[in-house]
C-alpha cells in the first residue's frame, strides 16, 4: 500500500513486522525505541521490547508490565509489574511465608514440565529438636518408594515405602537467625501420567554452628501423575507436626 | 496520536493504533504496536522468528502458530514453538538437547554439545532391559575408550552394604550410575550430572559430579560420585552405556548448558 506524502507516494506496511515499515522519506524503519506486541489468539497478552545492553544487573527503572530487556552479559529480564522484575527463563513460582503455617500447598503447577526443580529455604517454628524434617507430597499422593542417606555423625540408608517423598530439612527456630536449612527436590517426568512415572531426587543440608545435617534421597511416585501441586509439612524427627516458620521460601522452576 | 487509515482496495485499514502507539515507535509513520512481528534474520541467523505476544503462566493452548514463534508469559518464562499448529513448546533458556527412546538402545549419546558452554547438566531418567534388579551405566566423554577416566562414588543399597565407597580408573567412568532392570516392576533411575568447566577443553581435564538412584518395590540404590576425564581435548559429547542389557523404551536423557 502507498500513501501520498509531500507530493510523492510512500509505501507503508501492508502486514506486520519491522521489515515492512517504510518511513515518510522512503527509508525502511528498522529501529524503534521500543516495540509493542499485542499478541494473537492463544498468546494475547501485551509484550514490549525495550532494548537493553550493559545493564549488568537487574534493571531498576520502572517499566510497564510485560516489558522485556536484554543485556550483553547474557541476561534477559521481564517485568511482571512496574516494580517487579524476573530473569527470563523457565516457568517459576515463589511463595514466601509471611507468618508461621501448619502446612503449605502450592497448587496449579502446570503439568507440562519434564523437569521441575523445587528449592526450599526453611526454618521450623519449634525448639525441641536441633533440626526438623521437611516432608512433601506430589498432588495428594500418599504412596512412595523412597530411599534416603542421612549424615549426622554417621551414614545410614534404608529403603522403604512411605507416604511422603524423602525428607528435606528444616532448621531449629532458636539457632542463629541466619541458620536456615536448604532443600532441593528435582522431579523428573513431572508430566508423566503413568503410575511410577514421576521420580525425584532430594538433597538437603543444614549447618548452624549448633547442628549439621546432610540428607540425600531418591524416590518413585507410585501413583499416576501428572503432577499439579506440592504439599509441604514440617515435623519433629519422631514425626509430630510443627509449624513452618514465617520467612520460609519455596521456589519452583519448570522446564519443558 | 491521530489514528491514520488508508484505502487498501475496497477496505480502510488503520495503520497505527492510536494513543497506545505513543509508547511504541517514534518513526514518521507511527507504526505499531503490532499483533506480532516477524524477524527474517541476517546472515548467520536466517531462520524466521515471530514474536507473537504473551500468555498467562503456561505456553499457548489454543491458536495457530508456526515454527519459531516466541511467547512470553507473565511469570518471567519464555517459550518457543518447535512445530506449527497449536505448537509444541520448549522453555527458552539454556542450550538443550534431549534423547527420548522409542525403542530399546544399546547406548545413548548426547552429541554436538557446544564446546563453548561453561556448564552442562544432564538429567537422566532411565530403565534397563537386563533381567536383574538393576545395572550400572558407564559414561564416556567424546566416545573415548582410552584409560583416562578416574571415578569415585558412594553407593547405598537397600540390602547389603550401605554407604560403600569405591574408586577406580579405566576406559569408562560413572560406574555408580545405577538404573533398575526388568526385575524391578516400576520406577526409573534418575540422575543429575553436572559438568563444570565444559568449555575449558584442550588444556585441562573435565570433571563432573552426579547423584541419584532409584527406589522400586524390589530394590533401591542411591549413589553419588565424581568423574574425571584426564584427556586434553575439546568436549562435545557424553555417552551412556548400560553394563548389562539395553536402555529401555521411554528412557530420557535431557541436557542443558549455559555459557
Amino acid at each position: 500500500m502507498y500513501v501520498a506524502s509531500g507530493g510523492s507516494w510512500v509505501e507503508i506496511p501492508t502486514s506486520t513486522g519491522s521489515t515492512g515499515s517504510v518511513g515518510a522519506t522512503g527509508s525502511v524503519l528498522t529501529s524503534f525505541p521500543s516495540l509493542s506486541i499485542l499478541g494473537i489468539t492463544g498468546a494475547s497478552t501485551d509484550i514490549v521490547f525495550n532494548g537493553g545492553r550493559n545493564l549488568n544487573s537487574v534493571p531498576v527503572t520502572s517499566m510497564s508490565t510485560g516489558a522485556v530487556v536484554f543485556d550483553v552479559y547474557g541476561a534477559a529480564f521481564e517485568y511482571l509489574s512496574a516494580s517487579s522484575v524476573a530473569s527470563l527463563g523457565p516457568w517459576r513460582h515463589k511463595t514466601t511465608l509471611g507468618g508461621s503455617v501448619s502446612s503449605l500447598t502450592i497448587s496449579n503447577i502446570p503439568s507440562v514440565f519434564r523437569i521441575l526443580r523445587v528449592h526450599v529455604v526453611m526454618k521450623a517454628a519449634a525448639t525441641a529438636y536441633s533440626y526438623y524434617d521437611l516432608k512433601a507430597r506430589v498432588n495428594s499422593i500418599t504412596s512412595y518408594r523412597e530411599m534416603q542417606i542421612y549424615h549426622g555423625t554417621s551414614f545410614s540408608a534404608a529403603a522403604r515405602s512411605n507416604s511422603y517423598l524423602p525428607s528435606g530439612l528444616s532448621a531449629h527456630y532458636n539457632d542463629s537467625p541466619n541458620a536456615w536449612a536448604n532443600t532441593e527436590f528435582i522431579f523428573f517426568n513431572w508430566n508423566s501420567s503413568a503410575p511410577g512415572g514421576i521420580s525425584c531426587i532430594t538433597s538437603a543440608s543444614y549447618h548452624s554452628g549448633v547442628a549439621t545435617k546432610y540428607r540425600y534421597g531418591v524416590s518413585t511416585v507410585n501413583s499416576a501423575g501428572p503432577g499439579s501441586s506440592l504439599y509441604f509439612i514440617n515435623t519433629e524427627p519422631p514425626g509430630g507436626a510443627v509449624q513452618i516458620n514465617g520467612g520460609s521460601i519455596f521456589k519452583i522452576e519448570g522446564w519443558i | 496520536m491521530t489514528e491514520v487509515y488508508v484505502r487498501d482496495n475496497s477496505e480502510w485499514r488503520q495503520i497505527n493504533k492510536g494513543a497506545t502507539g505513543a509508547t511504541g515507535s517514534t518513526g514518521a509513520t507511527g507504526v505499531g504496536p503490532f499483533e506480532y512481528v516477524t524477524i527474517t534474520g541476517i546472515t548467520g541467523a536466517t531462520e524466521d522468528i515471530r514474536i507473537v505476544g504473551g500468555t498467562t503462566g503456561i505456553p499457548p493452548t489454543e491458536g495457530t502458530f508456526v515454527t519459531g514463534d516466541v511467547v512470553f508469559s507473565d511469570n518471567g518464562a519464555a517459550y518457543i514453538s518447535t512445530t506449527g499448529g497449536t505448537g509444541s513448546w520448549v522453555t527458552v533458556g539454556p542450550w538443550r538437547s534431549m534423547v527420548a527412546l522409542t525403542g530399546a538402545a544399546d547406548s545413548v549419546t548426547i552429541s554436538s554439545i557446544p564446546s563453548t558452554l561453561s556448564t552442562v547438566v544432564i538429567y537422566a531418567t532411565a530403565r534397563c532391559t537386563t533381567a536383574a534388579t538393576g545395572t550400572n551405566s558407564y559414561v564416556n566423554i567424546n566416545g573415548s575408550t582410552a584409560a583416562v577416566y578416574y571415578w569415585a562414588n558412594i553407593l547405598s543399597q537397600s540390602t547389603g552394604s550401605t554407604a560403600a565407597c569405591s574408586f577406580g580408573t579405566g576406559a569408562t567412568a560413572g560406574r555408580g550410575l545405577m538404573f533398575p532392570g526388568a526385575s524391578s516392576a516400576t520406577g526409573s533411575g534418575t540422575y543429575q550430572l553436572v559438568f563444570s568447566g565444559w568449555d575449558r577443553g584442550s588444556t585441562t581435564s573435565l570433571s563432573a559430579h552426579y547423584f541419584g538412584g532409584y527406589a522400586t518395590s524390589e530394590f533401591s540404590e542411591y549413589s553419588s560420585g565424581s568423574i574425571l576425564f584426564a584427556s586434553a581435548t575439546t568436549y562435545t559429547s557424553v555417552k551412556f552405556t548400560p553394563f548389562s542389557g539395553q536402555f529401555a523404551t521411554g528412557s530420557v536423557f535431557m541436557a542443558q548448558g549455559w555459557k
